[in-house]
């Protein structure tokens, strides 16, 4: 009968309770409470007398001014049960509806309500009952109560949008896609005539359930009215037209634009001081564009438009502005449209068509002990006993793989069987092939299991990629491919050690993309031995194939590529035309990227493709062969072609498998040529894009995440964000180093990346020692003439330039312009970075002819590889500059510098560079026109200050000082 | 005062977030115009906002009461003026309701006083839990209205809070002689069956009467105190007093075997006296045992 006592309730609620703010179920639990507590049933009574006897609500501390209705109150046919929040406009309570048995929200509005205003919001409740759409709050009822007017409404259980985006970052698609909701809310409201007046963040509402709802239409001017104001709204999310005091639908498009704005950055677009302040801001037409810079680019295009200062020039109309802000469709939709007809074609069919069509079933059944749940569960658990932290979103993820692929293998095998048996589209013979090659498929599947059974910590770093190394299930459906003369062996000794040899080579393969690479290498040897033995050359193909990944995943290149090329004779002579399609695509990788072969690896490309058209191309082997050739193209500096291989690549993906992690990678991978391209905003989207898809996917712990941070890191680098740059790499650094330890060659690219943002930073000891670390495990890993020193001797370079080493800085330069030389040829942008820095050490070394000469060697090379207007050819007539200026060769230095502050003016530079080359703008300046001595002197003053923040060294800072002391003393 | 200190302050190490730094800008410039004249420092007390609106909406704290209560745990003087001002002298009312006599209030404003500022035996004054998520008054008048009820108790002399042990009897005084005679009869039998009649009912129709007939609540105000429409508080006090009376009804039918109409008469008495009755049975001694 007694219930347990519960604790008693501390003062705050009982006095929260007192003020009628105590939330519903709470109160409830407060009675209860009561039943067993005599000393709080006293105080509680005490309270509730005392709350009824004062009859009106709490005197507060004047700043916190808000009505509180207490609980029981009655508005209209509505009984207030808590108090939910307060606001500008006034408070907002919970409510019932007892005659509908609904809950609602009321919100009563601050200030008296004068007849005239009670009318409008008569009117423009009215006008919202008719409206009806799934993102608009709902209105029920207006009405006023001593004075004061409130409105019954929608009760919305979530939060405002700007407490949703500050809750967790998201990424941008995702924010867009809430704030095209709320747009559509706002569209639906202008279709019946009614303006919002106040659309803000703190207006639109996000349901628990992801549901987005505009709240409070035309509240804000019933608002003024009743204060007699004749400023409606919230001054920062206002346009023009409505701070002198007209608004209309277009008006309301500005405020969302500014909201969208606001919710992708958290910046807003226009400073927000005062209405007086925004005016000339906004007749000004100038959203801050370092705020708009950090939008992705179609929104930033859109956004830009609904800010326009003049209402006609935005867009027409919200549906035209959601139109274009809404991203283009994905193919996938097309291809629901497509199966839901075949489905009714199918369904059309007679009886004896179903029956005909059983006849191909079976498929279920083959995959039981190969992919069943038994052995999900198991792989699961090994996955678990690893103890690798990500291990059960590793685990996830590849049964997930694993699922489609097992899904995708049965459908084809009914397919092969209905081609031939139910359409009779296909002979028999070539379902029997298709059928071949789809178990040889399910035998690799086989063989992956066992070894996913039995996973150690590498296994589960390799999972995200498992499933991408098995063969193509889409080659088992291509007749030209199936028809692509193998020959089979014929002797029957041979048959039983071909097929011998095969499930072993299927083991290895499945341990290699379990990451368990050394274990695999082990026994490579004996198997290649035991293929050449056989004398089947397919097979030999096959087995070489496989050790040259194992030589490259140990970074042996020049072994890789012998074996590749042994694979290559093998896979002519017994003519197994798609081994030596990947061969030659694997070849691009490896002679082009990894060996630095660029001829070579660009003839691999056209051959891979080649044999890619002999097989009709099909997909898998044009994504590998795609991905590869794009690394070349980049190499090589040709970033645009890179791109669109990769797009193509993308698209051949997306159809292939649209659920892939390889998407992400792909992404990631455009977004590094958008970065070379310096289009940075693209880069962010993209990279963004990637690191969600991986995170949700693998895990915020998977190594594989760290690529899209460290290209977020490059890209905050382009930016000039050095500490948020590093913050990015040092993200990425922790994954590897716990995943492959400090003397990986990964490790050593994020030490590099790191390495040149302390150099920046003015860090130059920290630098010096990570370069010095990266160049040892390149040298050892890779050699030491390879290309990727390149780099890292430069920025090695720029450090023993600035700790007085010239000497050496000049050796490092010139075993890094001989290593690229080697490698592009005299004309390519590498090549003209080391000239610059080269130009730069011999005029720290006085040796002013030698940097003359450096400096117009780069702007020759620069003019071809960059063209005429890029900010790089700009870096190089400014530095030009400098030497000239000690020759005293002032004519030649003056238009240097304007040459070089020309092409900044049209595409930005350097802060650092910019600032640099007005100083000596200003120098060269006051020689040749003594007459224009203070022009010159403004702007050296105003470069140094510039240069505070740009990085530039103190040694720089005292010969600028020296200068301007020399010069400001009147002559 | 720069709002990026503010928001520094307030969130140590989250990504500046200018809108909420504004915020925050306007928020203490509010508070320091509610109570004019504290030296304060507005880091010092960002960082004590910060602590507190940490899970919950800044918009819904009393930011002005936190910011006069941060500077009375700081023993600004102009805050503690301030708090005597607008919060110790505003509790009369709430008090006299309690007790009328000006040495009762004079007593529990200064008990108050201690209570909230006067950190003693390593224990912080009980102001330092104040959260802001109500106004500082009303948690003020809630502390007072607990002691002044605890003050109460301590005197001997109060004849409100004392048991009553003859509640039981009144529904037996009137005038009808022959009524009397049974009343006085069965007076034994009655108490024992009301008794355990309202021993009997669930806890929270028992406490429902105990707020109407000993705390004088009206129906509004018990459904506030459960957070519900005053209809269902009134539902929930009509059954329980259908039940004390059913129930005593069936349990003295058992008890005494009377016929049907001195049953009916024995409890319209009764029922007429029900109220007075119920005041004194369920008044604080009386019900321990029934809890």
């Amino acid at each position: 009968m007694t219930p347990e006592p519960s604790l008693c309730p501390d003062d705050e609620a009982l006095s929260q309770f007192a003020d009628g703010a105590l939330a519903f179920g709470l109160s409830e639990a407060l009675g209860q409470h009561t039943e067993s507590c005599e000393s709080c049933r006293r105080t509680v009574a005490a309270l509730v007398r005392l709350r009824s006897s004062r009859g009106t609500p709490d005197e507060s501390l004047p700043a916190h001014r808000t009505a509180r209705l207490a609980p029981g109150t009655e508005l209209g046919r509505y009984v207030i049960r808590r108090f939910i929040g307060a606001g500008a406009m006034g408070a907002v309570f919970e409510a019932d509806d007892p005659t509908l048995r609904r809950r609602v929200a009321v919100k009563v509005l601050r200030g008296s309500a004068s007849s005239a205003s009670q009318q409008r919001l008569h009117a423009e409740a009215q006008a919202m009952a008719r409206l009806s759409h799934r993102n608009v709050a709902t209105v029920f009822d207006v009405g006023a109560v001593d004075g004061q007017s409130w409105v019954a409404m929608e009760l919305i259980e979530g939060t405002t949008l700007r407490a949703w985006w500050r809750s967790q970052a998201r990424p941008p698609p995702v924010v867009l896609s809430r704030l095209i909701e709320a747009g559509r809310g706002l569209a639906a409201a202008h279709a019946a005539g009614l303006v919002h007046r106040d659309f803000k963040p703190d207006n639109v509402l996000v349901e628990n359930d992801g549901r987005v709802v505009v709240t409070d239409f035309g509240l804000a001017a019933a608002e003024a009215d009743a204060r007699a104001e004749s400023l409606v709204g919230t001054p920062a999310y206002m346009p023009l037209e409505q701070l002198t005091g007209t608004a209309d639908a277009r008006s309301d498009q500005f405020s969302f634009c500014v909201t969208c704005v606001e919710a992708l950055t958290h910046r807003r677009p226009f400073e927000v001081a005062s209405s007086e302040a925004l005016k000339p801001r906004l007749e000004s037409n100038v959203p801050d564009p370092t705020v708009m810079a950090l939008l992705p680019s179609r929104a930033r295009r859109v956004l830009s438009r609904g800010l326009r200062a003049d209402a006609a020039e935005r867009w027409p109309s919200m549906e035209a502005l959601l139109l274009a802000l809404t991203p283009p469709r994905r193919e996938r939709w097309l291809l629901g449209a497509a199966l839901a007809v075949a489905t009714l074609v199918l369904l059309g069919l007679a009886g004896s068509a179903w029956e005909k069509a059983h006849r191909c079933d079976g498929a279920e059944a083959k995959l039981l002990g190969v992919w069943d749940d038994g052995i999900k569960a198991k792989v699961s658990g090994a996955f678990a006993a690893t103890g690798v932290s990500f291990a059960s979103v590793a685990a996830n993820r590849l049964v997930a793989d694993l699922d489609r692929w097992a899904s995708a293998w049965a459908s084809q095998w009914r397919e092969a069987c209905e081609a031939a048996v139910v359409r009779h589209e296909q002979s028999g013979e070539l379902m029997d092939l298709r059928r071949a090659c789809l178990r040889e498929r399910l035998d690799e599947v086989s063989a992956l299991k066992d070894v996913l059974t039995r996973a150690d910590a590498r296994t589960v770093e390799a999972a995200s990629t498992i499933s991408q190394s098995l063969s193509p299930l889409d080659s088992c459906a291509q007749e030209t491919a199936l028809r692509a003369p193998v020959k089979l062996p014929t002797a029957p000794a041979m048959v039983a050690r071909v097929a011998a040899a095969r499930l072993e080579l299927a083991q290895r393969l499945a341990e290699r993309s379990a990451g368990q690479n050394d274990k695999a290498r082990e026994s490579m040897a004996r198997l290649e031995a035991e293929a050449k033995d056989i004398g089947y050359r397919p097979l030999e193909a096959e087995v070489l194939l496989l050790s040259a990944h194992l030589a490259e995943n140990n970074d042996d290149f020049d072994g890789a590529s012998a074996l590749l090329h042994r694979a290559l004779v093998a896979a002519q002579a017994g003519g197994h035309s798609m081994a030596a399609a990947q061969a030659w695509a694997y070849l691009v990788r490896i002679e082009g990227v990894q060996r630095a072969h660029l001829v070579e690896g660009e003839q691999a490309a056209e051959l891979a493709s080649a044999a890619s058209e002999r097989l009709d191309k099909p997909d898998t082997l044009q994504i590998a062969l795609g991905r590869h050739h794009a690394d070349l193209l980049s190499e090589k500096g040709l970033h645009e072609e890179a791109k669109t291989e990769l797009q193509l690549a993308l698209a051949a993906q997306k159809r292939s498998d649209p659920e892939s992690i390889a998407i992400a990678a792909i992404l990631n991978r455009i977004g590094v040529e958008e970065r070379r391209l310096k289009h940075l905003p693209e880069a962010l989207a993209l990279h963004q894009e990637a690191l969600a898809m991986l995170v949700k996917q693998l895990g915020p712990e998977h190594p594989d995440v760290a690529a899209p941070l460290k290209n977020i890191g490059s890209v905050s680098l382009a930016r000039g964000e050095l500490d948020d740059a590093v913050r990015w790499y040092e993200k990425a650094l922790a994954l590897e180093l716990a995943a492959y330890g400090p003397l990986s060659l990964k490790v050593a690219d994020t030490q590099t990346n790191i390495s040149a943002v302390r150099i920046r930073q003015g860090e130059l000891a920290a630098a010096e020692k990570g370069l010095r670390s990266v160049i040892s495990i390149i040298e050892t890993k890779r050699g030491a003439d390879h290309p990727s020193l390149f780099g890292d001797l430069n920025n090695l370079a720029v450090v023993l330039r600035y700790t007085e080493r010239p000497e050496e800085a000049e050796a490092a330069l010139r075993r890094a312009l001989r290593i690229t030389e080697k490698t592009h040829g005299p004309v390519h942008e590498s090549v003209a970075t080391t000239l610059i820095n080269l130009g730069d050490v011999q005029l720290s070394r006085r040796d002013f002819d030698g940097s003359v000469a450096s400096y117009e060697r780069a702007i020759a090379v620069t003019e071809k590889t960059s063209g005429l207007h890029d900010a790089d050819l700009a870096d190089c007539w400014g530095g030009l500059a400098f030497p000239l200026l000690q020759q005293q060769k002032w004519a030649r230095a003056l238009e240097a510098t304007e040459k070089a502050l020309a092409i900044y003016a049209e595409s930005p530079g350097e802060p650092l560079a910019e600032g640099m080359v007005h100083f000596a703008h200003a120098e060269a300046l006051i020689e040749v026109a003594p007459n224009k001595a203070k022009v010159a002197l403004a702007e050296a003053a105003k470069a140094r200050a510039s240069l505070v923040n740009a990085g530039a060294q103190p040694g720089d800072f005292k010969e600028m000082d020296a200068w301007l002391s020399r010069h400001s003393r009147p002559r | 005062m720069d709002k990026w200190a503010l928001q520094r302050a307030f969130a140590p190490g989250a990504p500046a977030d200018e809108a909420f730094a504004d915020a925050l800008g306007a928020l203490l410039t509010s508070a320091v115009s509610a109570c004019p004249g504290l030296s304060i420092s507005p880091e010092a007390f960002m960082r004590s906002l910060g602590a507190r609106a940490s899970d919950g909406a800044l918009e819904t704290l009393h930011t002005a009461d936190l910011y006069l209560a941060f500077g009375c745990l700081s023993g600004d003087p102009a805050a503690l003026r301030l708090f005597d001002e607008r919060v110790i002298s505003k509790l009369g009312p709430a008090l006299t309701g309690i007790d009328s006599s000006a040495a009762f209030v004079d007593e529990v404003c200064q008990r108050v006083r201690e209570r909230l500022l006067v950190s003693r035996e390593g224990v912080s004054s009980k102001l330092s839990e104040y959260s802001g998520r109500g106004s500082l008054q009303g948690w003020a008048r809630t502390v007072a209205v607990r002691l002044a009820l605890n003050v109460k108790r301590e005197s001997p002399h109060d004849s409100q809070l004392q048991t009553d042990e003859v509640l039981a009897d009144s529904p037996f005084t009137g005038d009808d002689l022959e009524l009397d005679f049974v009343r006085s009869q069965h007076r034994g039998d009655f108490g024992a069956a009301f008794k355990e009649t309202l021993a009997q009912l669930d806890s929270r129709e028992r406490n429902v009467l105990r707020l109407s007939y000993v705390d004088r609540l009206t129906i509004d105000q018990i459904g506030a105190v459960y957070g519900t429409h005053r209809a269902t508080a009134a539902r929930w006090l009509v059954t329980a007093r259908e039940h004390v009376v059913a129930g005593t009804r069936q349990r003295l039918a058992q008890r005494l075997k009377l016929t049907s109409s001195e049953l009916e008469s024995l409890l319209t008495a009764l029922q007429s006296n029900l109220e007075i009755s119920l005041a004194r049975l369920l008044g604080p001694t009386a019900s321990t045992d029934a809890l």
